[in-house]
């Protein structure tokens, strides 16, 4: 009887094992919002041409990014409110509220990142920008092609991802997407 | 369920009556009057609170609506805002929803003074506590706290119209 019973327990204890371990394997939330920000439709699988248009802080912030620098600041400008094709050399003019102002110039694709380094300044035409020190918010941020300038009206009290506000689709959450230009009638 | 449903919709009746009514002038407020917040506070709100990375945020306490933040419906943002084009103005249904969220924050507050949105935007050494967008006043001789007490409070011993002017000023370029 005894035998009986302590084979049951260890079908049991071994069950049970086994029902945690499966909880533990599944989606992780990294791959969950992977999947929730779906396939990159720029066909560049890394590197900083990919994701165009997507919140890159999402998976370049603290909660997930701990290999490499986190982006201060990071987004997409588009040539007009209307066009999927990303503004190249486009100047993002970031202000912030210890009056530091730097310029992030976007990349082939329209994108702008920021990271700290605590070395000195460095930009690059890949869409980079190095700064010292993080930046103290809020922000002030103008986007600037040519004579053109467009004064983003509201400031950044915290949100480090252009996307997250300025999503492809206008909408009661969403002011659209970043644009230097004005859409031509 | 329905029960389960009788405790909030208390609040937003409590709420929504605290609101006062409009047209009112400023020799004579009352609490949250929506005509002050519409003329005056409003504007303040939009810089300093309601920006979509903030209160504007679904799901954040104290969500507000304002112009360039969320907005109740997608059809009230029709273009995207530029240098040459002006956002749609606030309807009175998004006003009044602001009021009720500062009157629903108020709820259980023994002391005007004592409500949250005065407290939180407040520097501790003023008295104030823990607010996650950080400090926003450092006494209650700002003009940004005193733009919002006047309105939520009813006080006009100052000018709730320049002490808004003010704290607009303050954070527009």
């Amino acid at each position: 009887m005894d035998t009986v019973i302590g084979s049951l327990r260890r079908v049991v204890c071994a069950s049970l094992l086994c029902a945690c371990l499966g909880a533990c394997i599944g989606v992780s939330p990294e791959q969950r919002l992977a999947k929730d920000l779906g396939p990159d439709t720029g066909g560049h699988q890394t590197g900083p041409l990919h994701r165009a248009g997507f919140p890159c802080t999402d998976c370049h912030g603290p909660l997930w990014w701990q290999d490499h620098p986190t982006f201060e600041l990071a987004g997409t400008v588009y040539q007009s409110p209307t066009d999927d094709a990303g503004q190249r050399g486009a100047h993002v003019i970031i202000q912030d509220a210890n009056g530091q102002t730097v310029t992030a110039v976007t990349n082939s694709v329209g994108n702008f990142f920021v990271v700290t380094s605590g070395g000195n300044f460095r930009g690059s035409s890949e869409g980079s920008l190095v700064v010292p020190a993080g930046f103290k918010f809020p922000l002030r941020v103008s986007v600037k092609t040519g004579s053109v300038e467009q004064k983003m009206r509201s400031l950044i009290w915290r949100e480090t991802s252009c996307a997250n506000c300025h999503a492809k689709k206008l909408g009661a959450g969403s002011n659209g997407r970043v644009f230097a230009m004005e859409s031509t009638p | 369920m329905t029960q389960g449903l009788r405790p909030a919709g208390c609040v937003l009746l409590i709420a929504l009556g605290a609101c006062a009514p409009a047209g009112q002038s400023l020799d004579k407020i009352t609490p949250r009057d929506v005509v002050v917040l519409q003329t005056h506070v409003q504007t303040y709100l939009d810089f300093a609170c309601g920006s979509l990375d903030c209160h504007g945020a679904d799901g954040r306490p104290l969500r507000l609506y304002s112009e360039l933040g969320r907005r109740a419906d997608a059809s009230l943002r029709p273009v995207p805002v530029s240098n040459h084009s002006d956002p749609v103005a606030l309807t009175q249904a998004e006003l009044d929803a602001n009021c009720a969220a500062f009157a629903a924050l108020a709820l259980g507050s023994t002391q005007p003074d004592q409500q949250l949105a005065l407290l939180k935007p407040l520097a501790a050494s003023a008295g104030g506590i823990n607010h996650v967008g950080g400090v926003h006043w450092q006494s209650k001789s700002d003009p940004g706290y005193l733009c919002l007490r006047g309105w939520l409070v009813g006080d006009i011993t100052q000018d709730v119209g320049a002490m808004c002017a003010a704290a607009t000023a303050a954070l527009q370029r």
